[in-house]
């Protein structure tokens, strides 16, 4: 965690609204985009990133921060997503999610407002939603943060080695997960 | 370059390749591994494969964060939020405290004769005033583990070789004890009045739970068993939840969950307790139960 940070999570602590404002704005976009890539539905996503911000809001106190402050903000929206696939219907969480998935893809398709989402896609959301959550975290923060290792490294406190690490693994267990859906790609590859 | 390359997890290259880390050299080491093998190559276009489809997953829309935050005020206007009170006043009286408190220390030193100033460091163990501040109790266990209760109803439990010191009356704002070496509090509730632990350079505040706080030398150590417990070492601010453990070394700290109750050895034989803390112990356990065992299986 820098310096900037950390002077931003005491003012937020001493009741700072300015200080609240800055740091909401600063993660909303990051954190939008996470709970977007699990939920699929912009409205969706909004509300979950609203209200881990609201509950941080009304509970200053619990702005314990460990390792850095997006890990931590992203772990939350993780779990607030979580939840709101899950309020939809009680079912075994995998089971959940991949009805949640399915019936966003059913209405989406229906309105015509999006390329199909194929059954690929929807393997993968799930195989991504259940990284480690370490893994996880470096993952969504190189592939749509966009943020190099180095920074990674830094934000999160770990070693570029780490993050490396943490990279090659999440990779190997989307892989592992998906394969049964890759291979109509690899046939057309053997006959180019 | 390439005997290196053979040491190295091959896929942990090709992630580099893929995400964009890769050097110059290590380009060069990848596209040759690739074309190795149809076998790597197989392996190179599924991690590609993925890395291209979690893209697709993302939100083309930009989102606006200053609407969102418009919608957020909204959100938050008919409710006050629980504590960003102002607490300027709290800094005026700690400004008044310190000063105040420095004079008394300034006193202190001129007045004190030497056997004064080291009377916490005998080893009788019995609580004591100390001649210079008539309104402070220090609590000294020298070679056994002692049971103590505060005037706000907070039990204590003292490991060998510590030293707490506290008001005879606590202010009437916060309860605020100092601690060198280790003890189990067990903190009455009270919301108006944080109980303040000042140990090495750290800072524990809660409102009332249980937790074993260890500092023998400069390590800080704190392991919550109920309750939530806020730890602040300048601007290191962390809070813990039952069943969390904090470790403060000297520059990092760090956050782990207790697996065992090891932490509670020093007075964990129950018959040798005094029945009021028997009851107290008893009843901590039974709050760990029911909120927290769930949540660790």
């Amino acid at each position: 965690m820098n310096e900037a940070e950390l002077r931003l999570i005491e003012e937020i602590a001493e009741g700072n609204q300015q200080a609240f404002e800055r740091f909401f704005k600063t993660y909303f976009k990051s954190l939008h985009r996470y709970a977007f890539t699990m939920l699929q539905d912009e409205a969706m996503a909004e509300e979950a990133v609203q209200d881990v911000f609201y509950k941080l809001w009304a509970r200053h106190e619990l702005l314990a921060v460990h390792t850095s402050v997006k890990a931590f903000l992203y772990k939350s929206v993780y779990h607030q997503c979580l939840n709101q696939m899950k309020q939809q219907k009680r079912k075994t969480e995998n089971e959940e999610e991949l009805q949640y998935l399915s019936r966003k893809r059913q209405s989406d398709d229906d309105a015509a407002t999006r390329v199909q989402v194929s059954e690929l896609q929807l393997q993968l959301q799930l195989a991504m939603n259940a990284l480690p959550e370490q893994c996880r975290t470096i993952f969504y923060m190189s592939r749509f943060d966009e943020l190099k290792y180095r920074e990674i490294a830094e934000r999160m406190d770990l070693s570029i080695k780490t993050v490396e690490a943490q990279m090659t693994k999440a990779l190997k267990i989307l892989r592992e997960k998906l394969v049964d859906f890759l291979p109509l790609l690899l046939w057309v590859l053997i006959n180019i | 370059m390439k005997a290196d390359f053979e040491h190295i997890d091959p896929h942990e290259l090709l992630v580099k390749y893929i995400a964009g880390e890769a050097s110059a050299e290590e380009h060069l080491q990848v596209e040759e591994w690739i074309a190795a093998d149809a076998a790597n190559r197989q392996y190179y276009e599924h991690f590609k494969q993925i890395w291209q489809e979690s893209g697709n997953l993302e939100n083309d829309n930009v989102v606006n964060e200053d609407q969102a935050w418009e919608r957020f005020k909204q959100r938050t206007e008919n409710v006050r939020p629980l504590r960003p009170r102002n607490n300027r006043w709290l800094k005026i009286a700690a400004a008044i405290a310190i000063t105040f408190g420095a004079m008394l220390f300034a006193k202190y030193l001129l007045t004190s004769k030497d056997d004064a100033r080291f009377a916490t460091a005998t080893t009788t163990p019995q609580q004591q005033s100390v001649a210079s501040a008539p309104n402070k109790l220090v609590a000294i266990s020298a070679n056994k583990v002692k049971n103590d209760t505060l005037p706000d109803g907070t039990t204590i439990i003292q490991n060998k070789n510590s030293t707490i010191s506290y008001p005879e009356n606590f202010d009437r704002k916060t309860r605020m004890v100092n601690l060198k070496g280790e003890a189990f509090f067990n903190v009455k509730h009270n919301d108006h009045k944080p109980f303040i632990i000042k140990v090495n350079d750290v800072q524990i505040t809660v409102l009332g739970t249980s937790f074993n706080v260890k500092a023998y030398g400069a390590n800080t150590e704190v392991v919550v068993e109920t309750g939530k417990v806020s730890v602040r070492r300048q601007t290191q601010i962390a809070t813990l939840i039952a069943g969390q453990k904090l470790l403060f070394t000297s520059l990092r700290y760090k956050v782990d969950s207790v697996t065992d109750r090891s932490y509670r050895n020093y007075f964990d034989v129950k018959a040798k307790l005094p029945r009021k803390a028997q009851i107290q112990l008893d009843s901590g356990r039974t709050y760990m139960t029911e909120h927290d065992l769930v949540k660790k299986q």
